[in-house]
């Protein structure tokens, strides 16, 4: 607030400011809330630089911060010679090209189906169907998946039984752990995401499609020549947004479904920056948990501003 | 004579049609047979060689059929479109004439019998298209049904049934019990209450907060308005990480209070940038006579811009709304030990992780109903959501019929 009152004296934009500088009231209540509940804790990114503040010890934690001594790189060489943290990123990404190659695809699949069904009641019961878990959270669909995939008493592993197969401990076992995470993702978004690609197919000009079938085109043939690149530029959109957040493999997710049993291959960096901050046994590590959310977070800067410039160089479409 | 022909033809076209469906029962029946043998395991030795002896029988009569079609393209064009349209099924011709007598001497090569897949999509395309794109259309939804579904029916058949039944669908032995405990269950009442707190006002304060910052926003000569729109973007894109995030709510005092769950979580600048988009698209006119009858900036922005924005604005509160009932992120960061002020998910999640033997200690009465109990909680959490997804659903048809009009 003190930059504008300096820029007000200046009278550049007076015009402008006699007009319409009490408007600046109405910032007041975002302006709070964003310095406090974003701005302050990026301040605390200095963290990752210095050596775990001493809480204990000083009168507030700004104060602890500050009196910490400057490590350098420290904490990013100690974090990155750490197994731990390589295997945690690793997680990260597999879990996610896995959510992104598998899932990505389906929605746009299932919008063309959809909207070219005739069948009104399958159609119907299927939109009612596949929205509802996208409002559930995901301690709710942790809770269904757990109790459907346990292996003594689950609905899957019943069917497993009755078909023959042994028994599999899904969500325990390191071997399944993933496929749980991609199926329990997909399970949630999968029909959230269609509507995007809905609302872009009706959007289309009909006439080409039936232009195309006068023609003599199949109906595959119409999907891969009209229906496919008229959405095009939507499917790359989205896609590119949705590299841009490939860091974030699903915090809630992960957590809820977390156990100590799967931390080979289910333990990400989110998970493992929180362990570092609230269960690790002596003295909470809130350094090196920083220096670890900071490189998170410097890499999906990255890849979401160049996600964006792509979309605005390429389709004229960004997010701001 | 003309009546003749189209008779002979007709029934020429009868003839093509019998084979056509004889050929893709054969080519379905094939990929059951093997998916069959994958899925069912407890299948004896002697009906799995039978049903090896079928498909190979199968496979034969599908190859002749494939090669006396061939040899009878005569023209070197009608060759040529085969090529062209036809490519996976010459490919499967090929590969089947080496892999499955390999599949006959050896079983390591048995996968090989996969790729009638690959005959698949020339045997369909003889059918009418449309026809056959509704039946595969409708086999793919209602497997998706199933899968969207059927974790549901679970959740309601366990919550239902008596105690130490395995149940998957339909519930046995129905006893309520579980259910009554969890109604009764005044903790998790409170959770509830907590739940319908933290949504109504984090919603109130957000809407609140987004449309008033909106509103500059939206204004083409509003001062420093660029400066303004960079500072919430960059909110956007960086974070001081949990530990950060931790240590702040811990020095306000707000660790283990309700409001912790309620302030970080006010601005979402992706909902700041719709409602200002949906504000500058309100013609200027409006404003300028409104302010001509000296109506000030709040006058303006209560009596024009919102109620000209309620489909927006509902929408936004809508959807904060419901991020506001399913976070969990926050009560993880912030609270640490004060179970009191847990909202439902939090809730459900702190139960689902306790040891069924602590509770025996207290209550032993609970401990065959353990997994009945689990997923009552869960079914009373789905409920509230279920009474607002009717709404929920028409405005989605209402949102992708829009993007029609868009474009």
């Amino acid at each position: 607030m003190k930059t504008n009152g300096r820029y007000r004296e200046k009278g550049t934009f007076f015009e402008q400011l006699k007009k319409n500088g009490n408007l600046f009231m109405f910032y007041i209540p975002a302006f709070t809330f964003a310095v406090i509940f974003s701005y302050i804790p990026m301040f605390g990114l200095i963290m990752a630089f210095k050596e775990n503040p001493n809480l204990f010890g000083s009168k507030s934690a700004f104060e602890g911060i500050l009196n910490a001594d400057w490590v350098g790189l420290d904490n990013f060489r100690k974090i990155f010679s750490q197994e731990q943290v390589i295997n945690a990123l690793r997680n990260t990404l597999i879990i996610s090209l896995l959510k992104i190659v598998i899932i990505f695809p389906i929605p746009i699949f299932l919008a063309i189906i959809i909207n070219e069904m005739r069948h009104k009641v399958v159609k119907k019961t299927l939109e009612i169907t596949m929205y509802l878990p996208y409002f559930l959270s995901w301690a709710t669909i942790g809770g269904i998946f757990i109790a459907i995939l346990n292996k003594d008493t689950g609905l899957v592993n019943n069917f497993l039984e009755w078909l023959g197969h042994e028994r599999v401990p899904f969500v325990t076992s390191n071997s399944t752990f993933r496929s749980v995470l991609v199926t329990t993702a997909a399970w949630k978004d999968v029909g959230w995401s269609t509507i995007t690609y809905m609302a872009a197919i009706t959007a289309l000009d009909r006439n080409q499609i039936e232009a195309a079938k006068i023609d003599g085109a199949s109906k595959f043939q119409q999907i891969k020549y009209v229906t496919l690149p008229g959405i095009m530029p939507v499917i790359v959109v989205m896609l590119i947004l949705r590299i841009g957040y490939i860091m974030n493999a699903g915090f809630e997710q992960v957590y809820v479904l977390y156990s100590p049993f799967i931390k080979e291959t289910g333990d990400i960096l989110d998970t493992y920056t929180y362990r570092l901050v609230r269960e690790s046994s002596l003295i909470p590590q809130y350094a090196l948990s920083t220096a670890v959310g900071l490189f998170n977070s410097v890499v999906a800067f990255i890849l979401v501003t160049m996600g964006n410039f792509f979309s605005k160089k390429f389709l004229n479409k960004s997010i701001w | 004579m003309g009546k003749q022909t189209k008779y002979k033809k007709s029934k020429q076209e009868k003839l093509q049609k019998l084979l056509n469906t004889i050929l893709l029962l054969m080519v379905i029946c094939s990929l059951g047979i093997i998916m069959w043998e994958v899925i069912y395991a407890k299948l004896d030795s002697e009906i799995i060689d039978a049903l090896d002896k079928t498909y190979i029988v199968m496979w034969a009569i599908l190859t002749i059929e494939h090669i006396i079609r061939l040899v009878r393209l005569k023209s070197r064009n009608a060759l040529k479109d085969y090529l062209k349209f036809n490519k996976s099924e010459l490919a499967y011709l090929v590969l089947s004439i080496i892999l499955i007598p390999l599949g006959i001497i050896s079983v390591a090569f048995r996968f090989g019998r996969w790729i009638i897949i690959l005959k698949m999509p020339s045997v369909i395309k003889r059918f009418n298209d449309e026809k056959t794109f509704q039946v595969i259309a409708d086999i793919i939804a209602i497997v998706l049904i199933l899968f969207f579904l059927i974790p549901f029916l679970n959740v309601i058949a366990v919550s239902l049934s008596g105690a130490g039944e395995i149940v998957n669908i339909i519930p046995k032995n129905i006893d309520l019990y579980a259910l009554k405990y969890v109604i009764h269950d005044q903790t998790f009442l409170r959770s509830f209450i907590n739940s319908i707190f933290i949504t109504v006002v984090g919603t109130a304060i957000s809407i609140i907060t987004l449309t008033m910052a909106a509103y500059p926003l939206s204004k083409p000569d509003m001062p420093l308005r660029k400066t303004v729109m960079i500072f919430f973007i960059i909110m956007m894109l960086f974070s001081g990480g949990m530990a950060a995030h931790i240590l702040v709510v811990n020095a306000l005092g707000l660790t283990d209070t309700i409001w912790a769950l309620i302030f970080p979580s006010v601005i979402n600048v992706y909902y700041l940038l719709l409602i200002k988009g949906f504000f500058e698209s309100i013609p200027i006119e409006l404003e300028e006579s409104a302010k001509l009858d000296g109506a000030n900036n709040f006058v303006v922005l209560w009596k024009i811009f919102i109620p000209m924005s309620a489909p927006m604005i509902a929408t936004v509160a809508f959807f904060t709304a419901i991020s506001y009932w399913n976070n969990i992120n926050n009560s993880i960061l912030y609270i640490t030990t004060n179970q009191k002020i847990y909202p439902v998910p939090m809730y459900i999640k702190n139960f689902l992780g306790r040891n069924p033997m602590d509770v025996a200690q207290q209550m032993p009465e609970l401990l065959p109903y353990w997994d009945n109990i689990k997923m009552s909680y869960i079914l009373l959490s789905i409920i509230p959501i279920a009474c607002a997804y009717p709404f929920i659903f028409k405005y989605l048809r209402n949102d992708i019929s829009a993007g029609a009009v868009k474009g």
